[in-house]
């Protein structure tokens, strides 16, 4: 038994990489599957042509997994392309360079014809020098999430969600269980060894092995739009640098990011003066940008390894991953960390993960998910017999029904609540049908902090068509539904009763 | 043309002409879009703070804007007696105390001055919810279990199953528009008696704010009739019935007694001229700026958090961005610093219903305001009243 502390991509990926050879998983998570950094991203799937010049290893990686992930999982992928873009005032010296670097890597790139790309993206600032073409996708994170989920259920493994990591026990300097504190007291799972995908909580973890690890947290900004303005991914070729990148993530378009170093693995409040900041950069590439309909603003942590030493900026920590036998160092046997990487070479390090456990357990069977695909167990369709309960995403009862998951796994599946109205008109609907299939569960305090979270990412975009529908949302909760709880409550439009699911902020 | 130009036929506006038309005074009515009654269910609420619900007329002095009570008697009665002349069956006399209605989520709510169509009490008291399968916003279970754990009374619901016209595209207007057919009306009362047997005599039914839009009344007489219980609605969320009866109604009334209404965008207004987007212009004596505040669209949020108002594209105030305040409270001066141009209802700041549940104080407060600079009320109350004014944020 492997007990693998994380249900974010890496942690999943490594629990299915396992499940695969035969390994009996278990993954134990605090939350639930993508509450940490792998639901709080821009859904990029790297072509690698970003890290050519900064960071070669990890660009490599991420090309060769771009190719691999298309084939293996071609239902959480959506291959838009994606073009680099020069503007007038950046450096064209970094564009040789960045060419030099694409071919070394082996990233095929096209020349696109300036002009033209003007014109097939009006929303573009006229002052484009010149303009790539390459192999960028877009990721459906929550999507591939719940696939790799389901496939460890599937292979005989086991997810516990809502439980958090206390202690690892060790025998003559062996690991041999994790204890973990759960809604309905401690638990106790037997292993033989651990694996330790925190993400931003990595370094906690590591205290628990007593074999501690310098991590390097920084969170990024990224700013929601309705609408999907460009039909590719819209990169700034110059060296990666704040608000320089725009995804078509499903009918929105994410602007990302920035990258402020931080010590705790949770987000900060946003700040104003960093929307705004974000916003003059994404001016300089769509200087339309301000009339674009802003539906909300979130962060996500990475969880950066510097295992060198100290960068001075995060930009500068390498992408790529490293996988830690603490064995090796001060910790017990048996007890390994896989930290940094990127959403897109998860698989990647989730075989050097299991390759190493597995030739700790004494175990010799290959990967395989390089060739296993991921299949996307379909969400149910939309039957003609009922009502939409979020108009915004056609959201019917009967697709959520069919997922055995609390009200944020029914929002992270059919995005019920993410669209234009924020969950002002269906968050209680939902609430409703949650109640009469779970009604053991405290339904009341799930509405409360689908309404925390969904406030926390309008809050710091309140401008044009959002700030109406925000006041639409604050009148309808607190004049129609009454939702300042128990009368007139004095908790109207702040933020209390927010639970440990929603510190952070996601799309 | 008209002596007062209205902009805007939310609730504001419609109370503002019904003054008025009452003395004899010519004014416009010029909107571009439906105003904010079908947003609501139609309560006009009066003040409701969280430590004392029970009688708003005790606690007038912690209004924005100070009244003395003879004013506001005259200004609910003057209310209730337009809402009564339009057809809205209000009660004539003025409540002295809140009443307590029910959400479509079971929560109890407090309101003022609201239609006989809605359910209120003064106290909790057991009630039979009825949902209905095909509309979203009717989730009697839900509702009746969160009912019972709040009051500690005794309830009990049934859910409908839909009727045969019934699809999955039917909204609250559509099913209002079914039960405005005797065909609607029968499958109700059929379903309803179905069940029925199992309801206590003496609790009331209530049913989703969708029964009828012009024979809501006579439909839920019907019922109470047949079914020897009394049957009332619950409020849903948008669109409401219940605003949209009032709006049908009030606006009605006011053409009739000859008040214009136009159909076009104001995009300026400069010293008593009022201009639309299609190029039409007239001289009033007096502006009233009904927008309904950031919400209705009468002042625009900037991507740095200065707040423009575009009728005479200037900037009012800066809110700083990405921090938890509450939008409604943001508005105009009373007077627009000019004495030919108020704001009144949501456009006027200083108000937050929101936390205070006074939404139908405000509209009341903020109307005899604009309305006392017009003049207009010399010979109806005295506008001298009033002791002091804030406006604008907090």
């Amino acid at each position: 038994m492997v007990v693998v502390i994380g249900a974010g991509a890496t942690g999943l990926g490594v629990a299915r990489d396992l499940a695969l050879r035969g390994v009996k998983v278990t993954v134990v998570d605090q939350w639930e599957p993508g509450f940490g950094t792998s639901g709080r991203f821009h859904g990029l799937l790297h072509s690698g042509a970003r890290y050519v010049v900064t960071d070669p290893t990890a660009a490599e990686d991420c090309y060769r997994e771009n190719t691999l992930l298309r084939a293996v999982a071609p239902d959480a992928i959506e291959q838009t392309g994606g073009i680099f873009v020069r503007s007038e005032d950046d450096d064209p010296g970094f564009e040789q360079a960045w060419l030099k670097g694409c071919d070394r890597a082996g990233i095929p790139v096209t020349a696109l014809d300036p002009r033209a790309v003007r014109q097939r993206y009006p929303d573009l600032t006229t002052r484009v020098a010149s303009a790539y073409w390459v192999p960028d996708g877009v990721l459906e994170g929550f999507h591939l999430l719940q696939m790799l989920a389901k496939d460890v259920l599937a292979h005989d493994g086991t997810l516990l969600s809502k439980h958090r990591v206390t202690a690892i026990q060790t025998v003559n300097g062996r690991v041999t269980s994790v204890s973990a504190q759960g809604p309905n007291g401690e638990v106790e799972v037997g292993c033989d060894a651990v694996v330790n995908a925190a993400g931003p909580w990595a370094g906690a973890v590591a205290d628990l092995f007593e074999d501690p690890i310098p991590m390097h947290l920084s969170y990024g900004l990224m700013i929601l739009f309705a609408h999907r303005k460009f039909p590719v991914v819209v990169n700034r070729l110059k060296s990666p640098g704040d608000g320089d990148i725009f995804v078509p993530h499903q009918h929105v378009t994410i602007l990302g990011t920035t990258d402020v170093a931080q010590d705790s693995p949770i987000a900060p409040d946003i700040q104003a003066s960093e929307v705004l900041r974000l916003m003059d950069l994404g001016r300089e590439l769509v200087p339309g940008l301000d009339s674009w309909r802003v539906l909300r603003a979130f962060t996500g942590v990475r969880p950066l390894y510097d295992g060198q030493g100290h960068a001075a900026t995060s930009r500068e920590v390498s992408r790529d991953f490293k996988v830690i036998d603490h064995q090796r160092r001060k910790g017990p046997a048996g007890s390994f960390s896989v930290v940094g990487g990127k959403w897109t070479t998860f698989r990647l390090m989730a075989e050097r993960t299991a390759d190493i456990v597995t030739q700790y357990l004494g175990i010799s069977a290959p990967c395989v998910t390089a060739q296993v695909p991921l299949t996307l167990h379909p969400v149910t369709s939309f039957s003609a017999s009922e009502p939409y309960l979020c108009e915004c995403e056609k959201v019917s009862a009967s697709q959520l029904t069919a997922i055995d998951g609390s009200l944020s796994e029914w929002r992270t599946a059919t995005w019920f609540a993410m669209g234009p109205c924020q969950g002002t008109f269906c968050a209680h609907r939902v609430t409703a049908l949650h109640h009469a299939l779970f009604p053991s569960e405290d339904s009341g305090a799930a509405l409360q902090d689908l309404r925390a979270e969904r406030t926390k990412g309008m809050l710091p975009v309140l401008w044009g068509a959002n700030a109406r529908e925000y006041a639409l949302q604050q009148a309808v909760r607190f004049q129609t539904l009454a939702e300042g709880d128990p009368q007139w409550a004095g908790n109207s439009p702040g933020l209390k009763n927010s639970s440990p699911s929603s510190e952070g902020v996601t799309l | 043309m008209s002596a007062i130009t209205i902009i805007g036929q939310g609730p504001a506006a419609l109370l503002a002409a019904s003054f008025i038309q009452e003395v004899q005074q010519d004014c416009v009515i010029v909107a571009d879009s439906e105003g904010s009654l079908p947003l609501w269910s139609g309560s006009f609420d009066f003040h409701a703070p969280s430590d004392d619900i029970s009688n708003p007329w005790s606690l007038l002095d912690r209004q924005p804007l100070m009244l003395p009570a003879e004013t506001w008697a005259f200004l609910w009665e003057s209310l209730v007696g337009f809402e009564r002349a339009a057809g809205i069956p209000v009660a004539a006399d003025i409540p002295s105390h809140n009443w307590w209605t029910i959400t479509c989520t079971g929560k109890s709510k407090s309101v003022f001055v609201v239609p006989q169509w809605q359910y209120v009490q003064k106290t909790f008291l057991p009630v039979w919810f009825i949902g209905f399968q095909g509309l979203a916003d009717s989730m009697a279970d839900f509702q009746c279990h969160t009912y019972q754990q709040q009051t500690g009374v005794d309830a009990g619901f049934h859910v409908l199953p839909n009727p045969t016209p019934w699809t999955p595209s039917w909204g609250p207007i559509r099913w209002a528009s079914y039960m405005d057919t005797d065909e609607g009306l029968s499958w109700l009362l059929s379903e309803i008696q179905k069940v029925a047997p199992e309801i206590p005599k003496t609790w009331p039914i209530l049913l989703p704010q969708v029964i009828g839009r012009r024979r809501a009344e006579h439909n839920l007489q019907a019922l109470t009739t047949a079914l020897g219980q009394m049957v009332f609605e619950y409020p849903l969320v948008t669109p409401s019935l219940g605003g949209m009866r009032i709006r049908d109604r009030w606006v009605w009334y006011l053409k009739k007694q000859g008040v214009p209404f136009l159909t076009g965008r104001a995009i300026s207004v400069e010293k008593g001229w009022v201009t639309l987007a299609d190029g039409r212009q007239w001289h009033s004596d007096h502006v009233i700026v009904a927008t309904g505040g950031i919400l209705g669209g009468g002042l625009e949020v900037m991507v740095d958090g200065r707040l423009r108002d575009p009728l005479r594209d200037t900037v009012v105030g800066r809110m700083p961005p990405g921090r938890a305040i509450d939008l409604y409270s943001w508005g105009q001066p009373a007077d627009y610093g000019t004495p030919e141009m108020t704001a009144c209802g949501s456009q006027c700041g200083g108000w937050d219903p929101n936390q205070d549940g006074n939404g139908g104080a405000m509209i009341l407060a903020t109307v005899w305001q604009s309305l006392c600079r017009t003049g207009i009320f010399s010979n109806l109350g005295s506008c001298n009243s009033e002791r002091s004014v804030t406006h604008v944020g907090k």
